[in-house]
């Protein structure tokens, strides 16, 4: 069964904290997808059925658009209110492409997945996403240290 | 069925009786739907954990319709 999350979704989820990395946050939070995957040959592996629709990588945002000040870090993208609003968000966001959660796509992390649009509040542009993977792979090639990964799913 | 005495300090049986309240329940029952509600999450994280870890070794990246060769790459290229 292909995923229900595309590149580039902007999705509610319990994205966990890194003090309990493997556990789904109590409060919900935007995340956007940059990668969902399925299972290859999941219950040869598993030893039981893997959850339905596989697993996701997600990014970090939050509308503490202060945090920062003006010089950002790398893997950080600054989204102003106006191209927020077209993002049919009501608040300026930042992304940041170093805080990564390696999920499964179950509801207990992404609480509104049986809903018929699965919690998406909204794809981004295609121009916005572009920029996620860029600096997505800025941060992997120039700053690994400051990469963040949560997640039950994360490599060990 | 198994009978249990539990002791709660006032503090905690204070906040407990007025979520209780708020629900239309009992303290006791609140109890047990709070137990049952942790065992069900601490099966489903235990459940998780026997998955293998993300990586393209043993999952594949799903291709969206309108994506590009090229961008396709790009983006596996980063989960490597």
């Amino acid at each position: 069964m292909a995923p229900p999350f595309r590149r580039g979704d902007m999705v509610w989820s319990y994205f966990p904290f890194s003090e309990s990395p493997d556990l789904p946050a109590r409060t919900r939070h935007a995340a956007i997808i940059v990668g969902a995957f399925s299972a290859i040959d999941a219950s040869k592996m598993l030893g039981h059925p893997a959850p339905a629709y596989g697993a996701a990588i997600a990014v970090y945002t939050s509308s503490q658009v202060k945090k920062f000040g003006d010089n950002l870090p790398i893997g950080i993208i600054q989204v102003p209110l106006d191209r927020a609003r077209q993002n049919k968000n009501n608040s300026a966001f930042f992304i940041d492409t170093r805080i990564r959660a390696y999920l499964p796509i179950h509801k207990d992390y992404f609480p509104d997945l049986d809903a018929p649009d699965h919690g998406l509040i909204t794809s981004i542009d295609p121009g916005l996403f572009r920029r996620v993977m860029q600096e997505f792979a800025r941060v992997n090639e120039r700053a690994r240290e400051q990469i963040v990964i949560v997640g039950p799913l994360r490599p060990r | 069925m198994a009978d249990i005495t539990v002791h709660l300090d006032d503090e905690l049986y204070d906040k407990a009786s007025r979520v209780a309240r708020l629900d239309n329940v009992s303290v006791k029952e609140l109890v047990e739907d709070v137990m049952r509600r942790h065992l069900d999450y601490v099966e489903v994280v235990q459940d998780f954990s026997k998955m293998p870890p993300l990586s393209l070794e043993n999952y594949e990246l799903h291709r969206d319709a309108d994506e590009s060769d090229e961008d396709y790459a790009f983006r596996r290229s980063l989960f490597q």
